[in-house]
């Protein structure tokens, strides 16, 4: 899409202006990505006629509104399946666990879907995909119930790592196979080393836009592209991020909120790594961004600094209009004390003469716990819980485009359900991910539901919320710095204090007379540790037990102003 | 010239950090001199490092460093002149930045012996070494916190003072905000 078209299109202070979105002469290829959403928003809500053409296209009264909900895709009752898209097996250099292994991990741990990320590299695309697509397929068979995708961590050209999958079909492992041997940073790794950052950054830009095409050539019937770990080296930078979204607004989607390595900061003492919560433990390098601050690479609260950081990285894409969510998950390549260790071929992943080129032997019990693992099983501490409208591959992946999730470490909480809802409209009303579409001067309220959790987690204890934030920016419309990473507007407008353990919480908050779009979102805490003075994520500590700092996050809620 | 003191920078398209301190510190051991500041900086995606020394130093290290492949200036070559290389102006940039400290990050300074220790605390630091300031990262720090040195310490430049960045430990212990083994992702692959 050009970068050209209507750079005034969001910007409320150009109320003059016919929006782009609402403009009938251009067609959705002209639109920039949240314009595109929020015409398809407007014309769910039949407040926009489906073809931008020479009829006019907007709906005046007040009444025509009202009718909207039924037609809200927001407003259904959805299915909340926890997942985690980010997990290792045997077929990355640096794992060891089989599919099954996961997968039966997964469940136990109350997953229902789970996308296997093995490294992207030459071994990985001529070896390690048909192999691992056995186990998938296998697995598929050996745990009804569980949605067993099969993805690649992508090394994305000049940035970090993305989980990229596609729901089942025909076509799985031949469509990987196009991507990573195409687009995989390892596997293009150019010639040419001085036009190594300009080159890589279009072709992880190119490879995006191939995702998007493979959808609308209805190739696959989803595709997504998640950035995992983006801090940790600080190398994604924010122009980078706002590329990909770009390229492929319904693709690329969002990042990791937080990492996962969470037992990357265990005491050694304790038979952890005692390196960092998510390995978090790096410094600037010649290929990092040099804007960001040095505290933006370790994590907070457990928490990426993209995430964790009010009015940064990522409300700043949020203040934008973009559609960008955040996930958690395990990262799980060695279980912290697991007692299983690396199978035949170790040292031999990447020699193609080897019978273990791309494939370790299944893992090893050593019967003693082993010192210096800091991840853990799938859904064990990290859940990214999505609302579906069904239980199947697609539909999950359209709630994960859509952003109708939360994330949770420790199982802080157990449910969580989020209304928006004001005069315009009555009924439903917008929750996660979802956009309300409300009349300048209404009162727009959030209602929050939190159930608690009264039940032990997996460290045996029993997590208790003690505070929940609600953060909120107004939508000030695409910013012409791309390497942006300041929201200065976005601020917490409100805590609550939890004083109850147990049952069901409600909490509402009511914006009064709202003049601006804007977004809301949420965050809470147990409480036991906060920065010095201040009710903010600590900067991680090293060592540092993930279980004494628990978070959970909700992706944000949109308010729209209808014209 | 003799006995002024020179800024020397060296240049040598480095990617890998560690690998690059080597090399910049195998050319003053084997030039027979132990110069009291160098520093490493990132210049439009490069490494580049710096050394504090005299004229005749200066000449010294840059023999040997120019046998080792390096692209080498100092503050007084080419006064007044545009750069004509990329390396150039890499290495001008790094020689301003450490003359004027603004900014760069010291792998030897005055009193680094002193930090080859496993554990020292911040006042006695900050006596025994150029350090100026110990910084925490989001937490409080006084002078009687204890860094985990492990005999690895590289402070930075800060508006013209030499400072070490430490996030927080146990119980009023720190360590380095620089370790020297940080995690490498898929084993380093």
């Amino acid at each position: 899409m050009p970068e050209t078209h209507h750079e005034h299109g969001h910007d409320h202070d150009h109320t003059h202006e016919l929006r782009a979105d609402l403009d009938p002469a251009l067609s959705d290829g002209d639109l920039r990505p949240a314009e595109l959403s929020r015409r398809r928003f407007l014309q769910s809500a039949g407040l926009l006629g489906l073809t931008a053409g020479a009829s006019t296209v907007l709906v005046g009264g007040r009444a025509a509104a009202q009718s909207a909900p039924a037609t809200n895709s927001n407003t259904g009752t959805y299915t909340w399946l926890a997942g985690d898209h980010h997990i290792h097996t045997q077929y990355s250099p640096d794992g060891q666990y089989t599919v099954a292994q996961h997968a039966a991990q997964a469940k136990r741990n109350g997953i229902e879907w789970m996308v296997i990320t093995d490294h992207g590299s030459v071994a990985h695309e001529k070896v390690s995909i048909a192999r691992t697509n056995a186990d998938v397929v296998r697995a598929r068979g050996d745990f009804p119930g569980m949605l067993v995708y099969q993805g690649v961590e992508w090394n994305i050209p000049g940035a970090e790592h993305g989980t990229v999958f596609f729901p089942p079909t025909a076509l799985e492992t031949l469509m990987l196979d196009l991507f990573e041997g195409t687009w995989d940073g390892a596997i293009i790794n150019p010639v040419n080393p001085k036009e190594d950052s300009a080159f890589m950054e279009r072709k992880a830009v190119d490879a995006i836009r191939w995702l998007s095409a493979q959808v609308d050539l209805k190739r696959v019937p989803a595709a997504l592209f998640l950035a995992n770990h983006p801090s940790r080296r600080g190398i994604d930078s924010p122009h980078e991020i706002r590329a990909w979204n770009d390229a492929g607004p319904t693709v690329a989607v969002g990042f990791e909120g937080a990492p996962g390595h969470q037992a990357g900061g265990v005491a050694k003492a304790s038979l952890g790594p005692e390196l960092g919560r998510g390995y978090y433990d790096n410094t600037p390098s010649i290929d990092s961004f040099t804007g960001y601050p040095l505290e933006s690479y370790r994590t907070f609260g457990g928490f990426d600094w993209m995430t964790a950081k009010v009015g940064g990285l990522w409300d700043s894409l949020l203040a934008e209009g973009r559609r960008w969510w955040i996930t958690v998950n395990s990262d799980s390549h060695a279980i912290y004390k697991d007692t299983l260790k690396r199978g035949l071929g170790d040292g031999k992943y990447a020699d193609p003469t080897s019978p273990f080129f791309g494939a370790y032997g299944d893992p090893v019990d050593t019967g003693i716990q082993i010192a210096g693992n800091g991840d853990y099983w799938p859904g064990f501490y990290g859940r990214t819980v999505v609302g579906s409208t069904s239980k199947d591959y697609v539909a999950v992946m359209k709630a994960i485009g859509e952003g109708r999730m939360w994330v949770v470490h420790g199982d802080l909480i157990k449910a969580l359900d989020v209304r928006v809802t004001g005069t315009t409209m009555a009924k439903g009303g917008a929750t996660i991910g979802g956009t309300y579409l409300a009349r300048a001067g209404d009162d727009v309220t959030i209602t929050v539901k939190v159930t608690l959790n009264s039940a032990a987690n997996n460290n045996g204890t029993i997590p208790v919320l003690k505070r929940v934030d609600l953060i909120s920016g107004p939508i000030t419309g695409r910013t012409r710095d791309r390497d942006s990473f300041l929201a200065p507007e976005t601020v917490v407008v409100r805590s609550f204090d939890v004083n109850q353990v147990s049952g069901e919480v409600t909490l509402t908050h009511t914006f009064k007379d709202v003049k601006r779009p804007f977004f809301v979102r949420l965050r809470g805490t147990d409480g036991r540790v906060s920065a010095p003075g201040s009710i903010e994520p600590r900067l991680d500590p090293v060592p540092v037990d993930p279980w004494t700092d628990l978070w959970f996050y909700a992706n944000p809620t949109f308010v729209e102003l209808a014209p | 010239m003799s006995g002024s003191i020179r800024f020397l920078g060296l240049d040598r398209e480095a990617k890998d950090l560690n690998k690059f301190e080597h090399a910049v510190l195998g050319c003053t051991d084997d030039a027979g001199i132990n110069p009291t500041e160098i520093a490493t900086h990132i210049v439009s995606g490069h490494y580049v490092a710096t050394i504090n020394l005299d004229a005749d130093q200066c000449a010294m290290v840059h023999r040997v460093a120019a046998a080792a492949g390096f692209t080498t200036g100092d503050n007084e070559f080419g006064s007044g002149a545009p750069p004509t290389t990329d390396a150039e102006a890499r290495i001008r940039s790094a020689v301003f930045a450490h003359q004027h400290r603004v900014s760069g990050r010291l792998i030897r300074f005055p009193g680094y012996p002193a930090t080859l220790v496993d554990e020292v605390t911040v006042s006695a630091l900050l006596a025994a070494t150029s350090i100026d300031e110990v910084v925490a990262l989001g937490a409080d720090l006084g002078d009687d916190a204890v860094i985990v040195a492990n005999c690895f310490i590289r402070p930075v430049f800060q508006s013209e003072r030499i400072v070490l960045v430490v996030t927080a430990l146990e119980e009023n212990r720190f360590r380095p905000y620089e370790i020297e083994h940080q995690h490498q992702c898929c084993g380093g692959h």
